[in-house]
């Protein structure tokens, strides 16, 4: 019973979490830069720096200034293929790489930015 | 040229260039609407053909149903699946569409779309104005996660044209569709805003219908119909307790999970505690925002505080449990009082 039990409590917990994931899921089509309300508002377009694929943490520079930001478990990797007249796709922290173009959408908190990743679009190579 | 002449052709171009010039704006954004109106029901966005109006017609309520259904062309954009290879089964079931009403939505991605799909009824767009706005932000869609972006009504065109209107299941912006500018979300946005009620509704109506006066009673009792416990606003949202209530639940269920921590990965313990914190969080504004049940918030205030202390412990259970039971009061509290 106490198996039974804890599996029904596992596919609950899993399905609490999951269906936060589930939201916006358009999000992944979207090129970078066309976001509506939030690219050049909440996000920060620029080309990658430096990404810690491990660590998580990564610089996005543009014209004017870095940006430093962290990939959590809970960053959503986004792979921009439109350049190739592709759709886009999921991506891995193993697309972080220094030199490619990018989008990160921060963490807002109260109004206030974190350093936190909510999604990261990376162009595809 | 004579003077009378030339007086002739002065005041003739002048009166010219003033029926030129648009009439003012009788009520400010009025051209915004109507400009949304006709993008909501003749734009294509470069895609299938379907327009916002292909699914929510104004001629039936902004929604469709089988008896409607039955009476469109079957070359309605509405069935573009059956004549597109490139969209197919994958895209749209033409079955459902007309046996009940119902569309495909790619809700949890669009990785698998031969298994990974749902079928939802098509909701109404009106009253948006009173709908949409939440304590957690915007809640677009049935399941409140229908729009991109900043999760907006303005940005759900966006999640609309690229789910329904795309010439192939590949789903490319510039090749499939279109996305909409800027000015044309702001537009669209307009017109949906301008649907339906603009304000709440001030219960009791007074309606001229006897039956329809009984059956108004019957809603709003609660020892009859009871239906306002549910629908506290005659239909369009559910009420704050039941809201808060539910919050509650989800968030029972989450710290039940870490104090039965022993199969649940480690990793998951910190998402556990704040997503139980964040319904907590949701149910207090709901209930402190509507002076609702001051002493039921109190106990989810504290139920909170703990959730936070167990946060940062080694061993939270005994604080997870706790908090549990914080929040059994306050649930046990708003139903008693309901």
């Amino acid at each position: 019973m106490r198996l039974s039990f804890a599996v029904t409590v596992m596919a609950t917990v899993s399905l609490l979490l999951t269906s936060a994931q589930a939201q916006r899921a358009t999000e992944v089509l979207i090129p970078i830069g066309q976001s509506p309300g939030v690219s050049g508002i909440s996000s920060v377009i620029g080309t990658i720096a430096s990404c810690d694929q491990r660590g998580g943490a990564v610089t996005i520079s543009t014209e004017r200034e870095q940006h430093m930001a962290t990939l959590s478990t809970e960053t959503k990797i986004y792979l921009d293929r439109s350049a190739a007249k592709k759709s886009g796709t999921v991506g891995s922290r193993s697309d972080c790489q220094k030199g490619r173009r990018g989008e990160v959408k921060f963490v807002y908190e109260g109004g206030t930015r974190t350093a936190r990743v909510e999604w990261i679009k990376i162009q595809a190579e | 040229m004579s003077s009378r002449k030339s007086l002739s052709i002065v005041i003739a171009l002048l009166l010219a260039t003033a029926c030129r010039e648009p009439p003012p704006d009788p009520i400010p954004g009025t051209e915004r609407i109507v400009e949304g109106r006709r993008l909501f029901f003749e734009e294509t966005f470069g895609g299938n053909g379907r327009t916002c109006g292909t699914c929510h017609p104004a001629r039936n309520n902004f929604t469709i149903d089988p008896t409607f259904v039955a009476k469109l062309p079957p070359d309605d954009p509405l069935f573009i699946a059956d004549t597109t290879p490139d969209l197919g089964h994958r895209f749209e079931n033409n079955k459902l569409i007309r046996g009940v009403g119902l569309i495909l939505e790619n809700l949890d991605g669009f990785a698998d779309l031969e298994n990974v799909f749902t079928q939802r009824g098509v909701p109404h767009t009106l009253a948006l104005r009173l709908s949409v706005a939440s304590p957690r932000g915007p809640q677009t869609g049935w399941s409140g996660d229908g729009a991109p972006g900043d999760r907006s009504l303005r940005s759900f065109a966006t999640g609309a044209v690229i789910q329904h209107f795309t010439k192939t299941v590949n789903r490319v912006p510039g090749v499939d569709f279109r996305l909409p500018t800027d000015t044309e979300l702001d537009a669209l946005d307009a017109f949906q805003l301008a649907l339906g009620r603009q304000e709440e509704l001030a219960l009791p109506l007074r309606l001229r219908s006897t039956v329809a006066l009984r059956g108004q009673a019957i809603f709003n009792s609660g020892t009859e119909g009871k239906c306002s416990a549910c629908h506290f606003n005659a239909g369009a949202n559910g009420s704050p307790q039941i809201n808060a209530l539910e919050n509650i639940r989800q968030s029972m269920v989450l710290l039940q999970a870490r104090v039965d921590s022993v199969l649940v990965p480690t990793e998951d313990f910190t998402a556990l505690l704040s997503r139980a914190q964040d319904e907590i969080n949701d149910a207090i504004i709901v209930l402190e925002g509507g002076g609702l049940h001051p002493d039921a918030a109190a106990r989810l205030v504290e139920g909170r505080r703990l959730i936070e202390e167990a946060s940062g412990r080694r061993r939270p259970a005994d604080l997870a449990r706790q908090a549990i039971a914080e929040l059994e009061r306050a649930r046990g509290l708003i139903i008693e009082t309901s």
